[in-house]
């Protein structure tokens, strides 16, 4: 739908997709209305590593770096990047132009202070935490400084694009709050045309002409549908009950249109494709947690390769076929993959809890307290606890049950 | 003698201190009136007018704190910390300044030291509505980047111990605003986006025309960044940061009794590792203990007593500000002798958030004389 929509406006500028995924057969690239670029073609040091690191939105997110600077290094002069929730509604050519001014381009959330009113505040404060850009629309120039830009925000956002704002982190966004003192240059371009979404829809004034959207009286550039689910078209966003569809007013057109357009391209039938890197191997979902563990666990798990590797068959009732190899749980760290790794006896146990149940004890305080002797009296409570609560409360599949199966 | 003195466009430069601050406005008085002799320096004594000891013979203008138009003073007075009521004063301060008819307002933490020349700065806050000064200037590189970075994401882009504006429309609107949110908002918590007063600052540049940004390695030297500031010192002691003239110091979070740690915020010790900058934060100890740090370290804050001299504890005021708009109906919360006060109240109520009253104090005489 993105796609369709910039080519109405910008018939003879590339459109091209990343795909923080694959194909595998789902679809055929080449028949697509822009141009697909492989995960695998992006310069992304341990990509595969890097790409266990977070799971399918957050991965979305971290590869935008990475994407800006593929197609620098394909020859174009300037790149935007459009987030893929987006409706183009009008000419880009003054974000074009902008960029031959300026080695980055960066549009803010908000352009005004919110309207007066109990919640301006705390719509300031989601701003504070989520960051003060949107990376709905972001641009680059073919520039030393745009270079420098995206290596320093390729580094952070690699293992620091998770949503923890207690840390300073809000995925990929809240890393751009710095570029302003960090890039000489960089512009921040204040235009309501631009970026219209839930966020400042209060402050923006939305007529609809005939297909032509107004924004405060001027033709609209981009709409942003974050957060917007076609099958909920009552809700405009997940992210805030203050939006509803009762007071949404003349935007409900664009919302509908939007809907529309989706339902044109497919997207009941490719909202049930599965997500590739979303498995291990052989089949078997990859936990949040067992992917935060190996962040956390740096260079300890390192030596394992494609942490998706398994070395095991595929349990019965999936099938992966070519994937087998011996299980190998007795003794000290024998596991050549990340996955036997997890479910390995872990050190100074009796054999009953993994690594990866063990990780999880370490994590939770409660558990400490209530399972003091882990490796003792306590032991057979824990591997009980992990059993039943424990598998339920993290959704972790069958296969990392414990204790571990010999 | 520059423009911005005897004639043509008047800069002012202020701060704010609670008492045992003093020191540092007075040196910071001092380093200011070294460079810039004819530049007004005003300072408001964040304390209880009533209760607190007058100043006299200070190197420096006094503003009183209830000349500045904060609305509802003593209500406020009671909800802040001390910390939180002297950042909530800046904008209300320098909306002042402007009212007073300056054409740049500059505020400077009071533990500033100017070591340069500020001209480059007063040009720039006379040309935009308003002038911030990041923590950081570049991609941060080495063990402890990323770290780093994030610690500035928590507290904000923008370092609030400088902050410039000019008397424009926009910079009066952006300081309504900012007052509006600080006397909403002005604590401590990061996992809701708020930094006292400093995170706000991160929205000023795309909320407000004409925020200008000023990138010059020689401000705002501090803790944060002394790896990425070089700093010399010639011979005729002009203090040099990346070969060019350093303007000012802030020696955020340094104690002169601790001369050996740059600062109570950063786990950093002086080894070698920042050139010469162990020897001009020894200086600025010595400064301060020139100035009296001793004794004004020592003053008692007048806003932590009650006015028959029980301590405010902090349950107290966290009672006081759960309360919301109905804390009104107490009057002065400082007040104890009236029926109907707010000490009555939580007397009644929540004994155990009144603190004793330090033995020797009679009802209704001020803490603060003692």
């Amino acid at each position: 739908v993105l796609a369709r929509s910039f080519r109405a406006h910008h018939p003879d500028i590339p459109f091209y997709v990343l795909l923080a995924d694959e194909a595998d057969g789902y679809f055929d690239p080449d028949l697509e209305p822009f141009q697909v670029i492989p995960f695998s073609n992006l310069a992304i040091p341990d990509g595969e590593r890097f790409r266990f690191h977070y799971a399918q939105q957050p991965l979305s997110y971290a590869v935008t770096p990475f994407l800006l600077e593929q197609l620098l290094d394909r020859g174009f002069s300037r790149v935007i990047f459009f987030k893929q929730e987006s409706l183009v509604l009008g000419d880009h050519s003054a974000v074009a132009e902008l960029l031959e001014q300026h080695p980055i381009v960066m549009t803010p959330h908000l352009v005004a202070p919110p309207l007066d009113g109990p919640d301006r505040i705390s719509r300031e404060l989601n701003i504070l935490q989520s960051g003060i850009f949107n990376v709905g629309l972001l641009g680059v120039a073919e520039r030393d400084t745009a270079r420098r830009f995206l290596r320093w925000w390729q580094d952070r956002v690699y293992a620091h694009c998770r949503h923890a704002v207690p840390e300073g982190m809000h995925y990929e966004q809240r890393w751009l709050d710095l570029v302003p003192a960090f890039f000489e240059g960089a512009h921040v371009l204040r235009d309501p045309a631009f970026n219209v979404a839930h966020w400042n829809l209060p402050e923006r004034s939305i007529e609809t002409h005939e297909g032509d959207v107004l924004v405060d009286g001027r033709p609209c550039r981009l709409f942003r549908f974050s957060g917007y689910d076609p099958d909920v078209p009552q809700a405009p966003t997940r992210y805030s009950t203050r939006l509803t569809w009762e007071n949404l007013g003349p935007a409900r057109d664009v919302f509908e249109r939007y809907r529309r357009a989706l339902e044109e391209e497919g997207y009941q039938e490719t909202k049930q494709w599965p997500y590739a890197y979303g498995v291990f191997d052989n089949g078997v979902a990859i936990p949040d947690f067992v992917r935060r563990l190996y962040l956390q666990s740096g260079t300890a798990v390192e030596r394992f390769g494609d942490p998706r590797r398994t070395g095991t068959p595929a349990p019965s009732g999936i099938d992966r076929p070519g994937a087998s190899a011996a299980w190998m749980s007795d003794g000290p760290v024998k596991a050549d993959t990340y996955y036997q790794w997890l479910n390995e006896p872990v050190e100074g146990s009796d054999g009953t809890i993994t690594r990866l149940w063990h990780a999880v004890y370490l994590a939770r305080t409660d558990l400490q307290e209530t399972f003091p002797d882990v490796f003792g009296a306590d032991g057979p409570g824990f591997v009980n606890w992990t059993v039943g609560f424990g598998t339920r409360e993290h959704g972790f599949p069958d296969e990392f049950r414990n204790p571990p199966r010999a | 003698m520059t423009p911005f003195e005897a004639s043509g466009p008047r800069v002012a430069v202020a701060t704010i201190v609670t008492r045992n601050y003093l020191s540092f406005a007075r040196v910071l008085a001092l380093s200011l009136r070294a460079h810039h002799p004819h530049v007004r320096f005003l300072v408001v004594v964040a304390a209880d007018p009533d209760t607190d000891w007058q100043l006299e013979g200070e190197p420096f203008e006094i503003v009183a704190l209830d000349n500045l138009g904060i609305p509802h003073l003593r209500r406020v007075c009671f909800r802040c910390s001390r910390q939180e009521l002297a950042v909530l004063v800046k904008p209300f301060l320098m909306r002042h300044l402007l009212d007073r008819g300056v054409s740049g307002a500059i505020f400077l933490d009071p533990d500033v030291l100017v070591v340069g020349d500020l001209t480059p700065l007063f040009v720039e806050v006379t040309h935009h509505a308003m002038v911030l000064t990041p923590h950081l200037l570049q991609p941060l590189e080495g063990e402890g980047r990323i770290a780093r970075e994030l610690n500035i994401l928590r507290s904000g882009t923008f370092n609030a111990g400088f902050v410039g504006v000019s008397d424009v429309p926009a910079s009066r609107y952006a300081l309504a605003w900012w007052q509006d949110r600080l006397l909403a908002d002005c604590t401590a918590a990061v996992e809701r986006g708020v930094y006292y007063d400093q995170r706000w600052l991160d929205l000023m540049p795309i909320l407000f025309d004409d925020v200008s940004v000023m990138r010059d390695a020689g401000c705002n030297i501090a803790y944060w960044n002394l790896p990425e500031r070089h700093l010399q010192v010639s011979s005729g002691g002009i203090i040099l940061v990346n070969g060019a003239p350093a303007r000012f110091f802030h020696f955020s979070g340094f104690e002169p009794e601790h001369p050996k740690v740059p600062s109570k915020f950063s786990p950093w010790r002086w080894d070698g590792a920042f050139g010469q900058a162990a020897a001009i934060y020894n200086q600025y100890a010595e400064m301060l203990m020139a100035a009296g740090h001793d004794s004004t370290s020592r003053t008692k804050y007048g806003f932590d007593y009650f006015d028959n001299g029980a301590p405010i504890s902090s349950q107290a005021r966290d009672l006081y500000k759960a309360l919301g708009a109905t804390a009104a109906d107490f009057g002065d919360p400082f007040q104890t002798n009236r029926p109907d006060s707010f000490y009555r109240w939580l007397s009644d109520n929540h004994p155990e958030a009144i603190e004793p009253s330090p033995s020797g104090t009679s009802p209704n005489t001020s803490a603060a004389k003692r």
